[in-house]
């Protein structure tokens, strides 16, 4: 009883591991269905997704931390603006002529406000720096980790309209064994005069015809996937051109602005420093042309928080408009229940044709 | 009633706008009229105050901190950049050859079995010429990503040149940037470019010797930010 118990016992294991091996054997098998390679194309309009998505994401952060720098930038802007419209008021009334001793106290007087002025627009970047660059570093990370994430799309996608067609022309192969069967069913039934030998021939050629029909079905499958396949590699394209034309440089615009703003900075550093070791007089003297550069500088600053929301704007509008473009194959189902020898001449016609067109 | 709504919501916010202008035509005013009426002893008095203060913001150890600090940061993030992208490009040092071998020996991945699903046969014309489109569709992929990464790579390469050939700030000298590169040289991304260097020295050398050039730039002083300027060993014997 035992030995038999052994025996049983060894069979299962044979049998279990002939399963196990069985069922690894068809895992590969099972990736090369045609349903699976549809997820195929999926992961290469994913992979560009999740960079985009990951650009957008860093972005946004990006934007949240240097809105708190830019927000206390252009309110101190307000104030500069207004001391530099006082100055010209005074200029034109007079009251900063050079060599008088009043005009010459009012123009130091104005031109140390507005360097202090800047001195605050100067506190407010030194606070905010740090932080900036800090996010800076991380949106360009993001942006170079989705760039080579998504040059793996091109490969994902080829691959599978590569495999799509090999599947249309077999597709084509079956066709033509169906084709043929049909028309000799057809010619067969049309020449019997033997109502039961008919009625086999009509099984016969419906049998035929539903193939036909089934083949037809799924050749529109693997035509509606090749579209899609191809909208996906235009999607995925878009995505990654997108992220490696605009992406690439926001930071680095970014960073130019705060080096820009420091070469303005340093640039009163002289004034400011006689200023503070007991010579007022120099700032009665100074020219006018930082605060002008500085002007500048803060247009650039506006134009850089601009770029950045036109650029992730435009990303999701062009994809969204490229998704618009893919349209759902519609499935033919079996002809009207009446037949008519002409009807399905003409039937077998257009199959034929549609393969050729 | 929905335009009596929008009506009201324009007349105050026109309101409003009128009232921002005004409040900032009467300040600037305010200050006008202050210059006009100010004497000169209390204007020179107070500008002397300014000045001393603004010393003090204008510090130029200050600023020379932070221009570093951002010069660095722009460096630090395109050589990160363009070592990821030569780890990448390595990959397709031979892709010629090996594109080659896998078309001549048929071992290109989701190539169709010599028997079909249901156990048709599947033509070797059929297979023969599914390798070669997948050979020309390889490659014209390959020298995509190849442009692409070469591309990237040299505009980094550019920043980066650009960047310590004229290094105003003094960043290159700066022992916690140092410290940072040498922290960067034992990460991960580093290593892989390491592993494949030879690949892409031999494919692309030109680019090869200046991302080595500008490594080696971190090289001779990286360390970690506590240690010694001057080797002990040296000093010692001095």
């Amino acid at each position: 009883m035992k030995i038999t118990m052994k025996r049983m016992d060894r069979r299962l294991t044979v049998i279990g591991c002939g399963l196990a091996m069985l069922v690894l054997g068809l895992t590969p098998l099972s990736h090369a269905t045609p349903h699976s390679k549809a997820k195929s194309a999926d992961r290469a309009v994913d992979i560009a997704r999740q960079a985009r998505d990951r650009v957008e994401r860093n972005g946004k952060q990006l934007t949240t931390s240097s809105h708190a720098l830019f927000k206390e930038f252009a309110e101190r802007t307000v104030a500069l603006q207004k001391l530099i419209d006082t100055r010209q008021r005074l200029v034109k009334a007079g009251f900063l002529n050079k060599g008088e001793p009043e005009g010459d106290a009012r123009r130091a007087h104005i031109n140390a406000k507005i360097l202090t002025e800047v001195g605050e627009l100067k506190k407010v970047c030194d606070k905010r720096l740090e932080g900036l660059l800090s996010s800076l570093q991380t949106f360009d990370d993001s942006v170079a980790n989705s760039l080579v994430d998504c040059q793996a799309t091109r490969s994902i996608n080829s691959n599978y309209e590569l495999t799509l067609e090999h599947y249309l022309k077999q597709e084509r192969t079956h066709f033509e064994q169906a084709s043929q069967d049909g028309l000799e069913a057809l010619e067969a039934y049309q020449n019997a005069t033997d109502p039961k030998l008919k009625a086999r021939l009509l099984k016969k050629y419906n049998r035929a015809k539903r193939r036909l029909v089934r083949i037809g079905q799924r050749r529109q499958l693997y035509e509606g996937r090749i579209k899609v396949a191809d909208m996906n590699q235009k999607i995925s394209g878009l995505i990654r051109e997108k992220i490696r034309a605009d992406g690439n440089e926001i930071a680095s615009k970014y960073r130019q602005v705060m080096a820009d703003l420091y070469n303005t900075f340093s640039k009163i550093i002289p004034v400011a420093e006689a200023g503070g070791t007991g010579s007022p007089e120099i700032l009665a003297n100074m020219g006018f042309s930082n605060v002008e550069e500085l002007r500048e500088t803060l247009d650039i600053v506006d134009g850089a928080i601009g770029k950045l929301d036109v650029v992730l704007d435009d990303m999701v509008n062009d994809v969204l408009a490229g998704l618009g473009e893919i349209r759902v194959v519609k499935d033919t189902s079996l002809a009207s229940e009446t037949f008519s020898i002409e009807e399905e001449m003409e039937f077998l016609n257009k199959q034929r044709e549609a393969w050729n067109s | 009633m929905r335009k009596t709504i929008k009506a009201s919501l324009k007349a105050i916010a026109a309101a409003g706008a009128i009232s921002l202008l005004a409040c900032q035509w009467a300040a600037a005013g305010s200050l006008y009229e202050y210059y006009a009426s100010a004497s000169t002893e209390t204007l020179k008095t107070d500008t002397g105050e300014m000045g001393s203060r603004l010393a003090a913001t204008f510090d130029q150890d200050n600023i020379s901190a932070r221009q570093q600090r951002i010069d660095f940061a722009e460096y630090y993030a395109n050589l990160k950049k363009m070592v990821l992208y030569a780890d990448k490009l390595s990959t397709y040092s031979e892709y010629g050859r090996d594109l080659r071998f896998a078309r001549d020996n048929e071992v290109f991945k989701g190539l169709p079995a010599e028997t079909g699903a249901k156990g048709e046969n599947v033509q070797p014309l059929h297979r023969k010429d599914f390798v070669n489109k997948k050979f020309g569709e390889m490659k014209r992929n390959v020298e995509e990503e190849i442009e692409t990464y070469v591309d990237l790579i040299t505009i980094s390469l550019d920043v980066c040149e650009t960047l310590t050939q004229n290094d105003l700030s003094g960043f290159t000298e700066n022992r916690k940037f140092q410290g940072r590169m040498a922290t960067f040289k034992r990460g991960k991304e580093y290593e892989g470019y390491l592993a494949k260097r030879a690949r892409l020295a031999e494919r692309w050398p030109s680019l090869a010797a200046r991302i080595s050039s500008q490594i080696s730039l971190w090289e001779q002083t990286s360390g970690s930010p506590d240690e010694p300027l001057i080797n002990t060993k040296i000093a010692g014997a001095i």
